[in-house]
């Protein structure tokens, strides 16, 4: 019996050792970027965790991009026409896998040039190794002021197309205006490198409205618990909430708002509003609340028509909203590889800098530090769908005071 | 032997006969392994290079964490405390002051020994899982300083210059070094005099001070060793990452992987932290990367089975059952094993 035991247990590590031999056997000793007719992009994505919803989104406007190209003949480089593979990992919404994704992506699957994930603590990571493995690096969802100044040096290689934080909080704290209210503002923002920027601008737009901000409530990203900071701005009489924080701490922070009988007027969580999972996780709680645009389907942009024709009846426009941002991330990407002509990674890398056309999130020109401005819009959740209320589109009004939190 | 090994001088890294000869040995074969990932890097491509940098800084961080636990009987769960302390000294000292790499891995390591060693004297009141839960809120502590500390830019984090960041053989070649460094300190612990005493005081740390033991001395240079090794190892992770946060530089998944390497591979070994960084960084890690979650499951279903199976480990596994194959298949084996040494003529009888 204890000799058949034995033999089971050798043969169980035996197994193992052979699987681990057959894997080791399976590295490249090179990687090719691009076989025959073939170019790998790669895409390390945040598709579960607390970006899980803003990575999911991202998948859907990366692979949008490439299924089109593809379905066309393929990416013209040259006066060949390649088809693009595209790799895409999940790093689970965590800084360090992204960064070891990003840096496999390229040494281990050949990729030639990246596309980033969602946040700068996502993408900041991606962005340095794009930058010590000399490869182009386009990325989206990061605000462009946040992005721009965490490399001091400046950015070499990575490229992101985003609104700018000022014009954020200038729409966010007219938005808010536009329903009568007390104007006290309570803002609650996180700690990442978007929040800290994010906060003393909207203290300054509320406060440039008139506003007068009672009360101002930092946190770590992952913080899920307000107990405290909704009891301070309860008692100090705010009707207005603004805030920017993970989808996970949004969704919190409204159904603890609920719970504990803090009904104000307006409520804008950016960052958090963006993802689908926003209504899924709250139901008709959100009605009312305030979600970013970086799209819309009254813009006229390139490409507006053909992407409402394309997704618009399988996508809503709250994913279309986070998709097509990264829709256009990709088109810029393989406009600059078509129009180097190769896929030398500094030649790509001065057809980036070199852009300046319309995509679908509108005209995209890098500046010195390497972000291009794209325009922002407020939506509001009305029914489990996003409709476009700042600017104000045409036949929409903002409803309020806030209905879910009634 | 043990005896022997016990009446030395205390903290004297003097190696009793047979002990000097199973480590030296070793430490041969650490110069043959070495020489060989040296050649593995020169013929592999920029994809062995990646992995291979990353592979031997986690060899680095399994070992450090099998001296203290595997060799002392101290279980931390206090990786995060010097992985994240060294990064950060190492990226501050590079931005700040301009040092280099190498000096600021250096700062790193320092930092991290001392930050081991002034934590070693509460910690080290502590018994079993009160110090295991003890370091685990060092770690804690640490983070929450570092979200909320403007000196090290809160929870914004840090990068290391860029510019100053080592090519890619270049980071292979300082992952071997450190993996190296930590693999020797193993060996020379394992195989010493401080060894054998480290292993009485594991084994019965009430016994131990009965033989001449000095039990908090000698945990006490231990946990200053093994929180430098992290440390080192947490340099080649800062350079490999360029820019973190504290969230992820203090984080509790540094002590899982080290535990479960160091678990699955063989705890107290020398070879097993080895055996089990490549079982679970290269054959879970890097092979289900796509998969984060499915990973995370493989990762604790090994683990499961090599405690309820194989609860020593896959190495001393591996050991035991060559050594019944090798018995099983030749006779003569058995026969050279049961055979007694000739004995010398017995005297005449009178």
């Amino acid at each position: 019996m204890t000799g058949i035991r034995q033999v089971a247990r050798v043969m169980f590590a035996s197994s193992l050792f052979a699987l681990l031999a057959a894997g080791i056997g399976a590295i490249p000793a090179t990687s090719a970027g691009a076989s025959a007719k073939t170019i790998t992009i790669g895409a390390s994505l945040p598709l579960t965790g607390p970006l899980g919803g803003l990575g999911a989104d991202q998948e859907i406007g990366y692979k949008a991009e490439v299924n089109d190209v593809n379905r066309a003949g393929g990416l013209e480089i040259g006066r060949t026409k390649y088809k693009i593979n595209l790799k895409i990992m999940n790093n689970a919404s965590t800084a360090t896998t992204a960064s070891n994704q990003a840096r496999a992506l390229v040494t281990r699957d050949g990729a030639i040039a990246l596309l980033g994930g969602a946040t700068p603590t996502i993408s900041v990571p991606q962005a340095d190794v794009a930058t010590l493995l000399h490869v182009p690096f386009v990325t989206t969802n990061n605000p462009d002021d946040a992005f721009g100044s965490a490399n001091p040096r400046g950015w070499k290689y990575a490229w992101d197309m985003f609104f700018k934080e000022q014009t954020q909080a200038k729409v966010v704290a007219k938005w808010a205006n536009v329903c009568s209210s007390n104007k006290k503002v309570a803002l609650f923002t996180d700690t990442e490198k978007d929040g800290i920027f994010e906060r003393p601008l909207y203290e300054a737009a509320a406060k440039s409205n008139g506003d007068s901000v009672v009360g101002t409530y930092t946190f770590p990203p992952p913080t899920t618990t307000f107990a405290s900071f909704i009891t301070s701005a309860k008692a100090a009489g705010a009707q207005i909430v603004i805030g920017q924080m993970l989808p996970t701490a949004g969704i919190a922070l409204v159904k603890q708002m609920k719970s504990l009988g803090f009904h104000p007027d307006v409520v804008i969580l950016t960052k958090a509003a963006n993802a689908e999972n926003w209504w899924k996780g709250l139901g008709s709680l959100a009605t009312g609340s305030g979600m970013e645009l970086t799209w819309s389907p009254a813009a006229r942009y390139s490409g507006t028509a053909k992407i409402l024709k394309t997704w618009g009846k399988k996508l809503s426009v709250d994913t279309l909203a986070s998709a097509v941002p990264d829709f256009g991330a990709a088109q810029v990407l393989f406009h600059a590889i078509t129009k180097a002509g190769t896929t030398n990674a500094a030649k790509v890398n001065a057809a980036i800098a070199k852009t300046n056309g319309k995509f679908a999130v509108g005209h995209v020109k890098f500046s010195k530090n390497h972000t291009a401005v794209t325009p922002y819009r407020v939506g509001q959740w009305v029914h489990g769908k996003v409709l476009q209320v700042y600017p104000p589109a045409p036949g929409v009004k903002t409803e309020c005071p806030m209905p879910g939190l009634k | 032997m043990v005896t022997t090994a016990l009446s030395r001088a205390p903290g004297r890294l003097a190696l009793a006969l047979p002990l000097q000869r199973r480590g030296a040995g070793a430490l041969g074969a650490l110069v043959v392994a070495g020489a060989a990932c040296l050649a593995l890097g020169d013929v592999g491509g920029a994809g062995v290079l990646s992995l291979g940098t990353t592979l031997f800084a986690y060899i680095a961080l399994a070992q450090a964490w099998n001296i203290l636990g595997g060799f002392s009987g101290q279980m931390s769960l206090g990786v995060g405390a010097f992985v994240g302390t060294s990064a950060y000294a190492m990226a501050l000292t590079m931005t700040r002051l301009g040092w280099s790499w190498p000096a600021g891995m250096a700062a790193g390591v320092v930092v991290a020994g001392t930050l081991s060693g002034l934590l070693a004297f509460p910690l080290l009141r502590l018994k079993g899982d009160y110090f295991a839960v003890g370091t685990l809120a060092a770690t804690m502590a640490l983070d929450a300083w570092f979200d909320n500390w403007s000196f090290v830019n809160k929870s914004t984090g840090v990068s290391v210059p860029i510019q100053a960041v080592p090519g890619q053989t270049e980071m292979y070649l300082i992952g071997l070094v450190v993996a190296l460094i930590a693999v020797g300190s193993a060996i020379v612990m394992r195989w010493s005099t401080f060894g054998v005493r480290l292993l009485a005081i594991r084994e019965d740390d009430l016994a131990a001070p009965l033989l001449g033991v000095n039990v908090f001395g000698y945990r006490l240079v231990v946990m200053v060793v093994s929180g430098m090794l992290i440390g080192l190892a947490g340099g080649v992770f800062a350079l490999s990452l360029v820019s973190f946060v504290p969230d992820a530089m203090f984080a509790m998944s540094w002590t899982i992987e080290a535990l479960v390497m160091v678990v699955i591979g063989g705890m107290g070994t020398v070879i097993g932290p080895i055996v089990g960084a490549v079982a679970v960084y290269y054959g879970i890690t890097t092979e289900l990367a796509n998969f984060p979650t499915l990973s995370l499951f493989f990762e604790g279903g090994l683990l499961l089975v090599v405690v309820r199976f194989v609860p020593g480990g896959l190495w001393p596994f591996v050991v035991r059952s060559t050594r019944w194959l090798l018995e099983r298949r030749g006779p003569t084996v058995r026969i050279a094993r049961a055979t007694p040494p000739p004995s010398p003529p017995s005297p005449p009888s009178s």
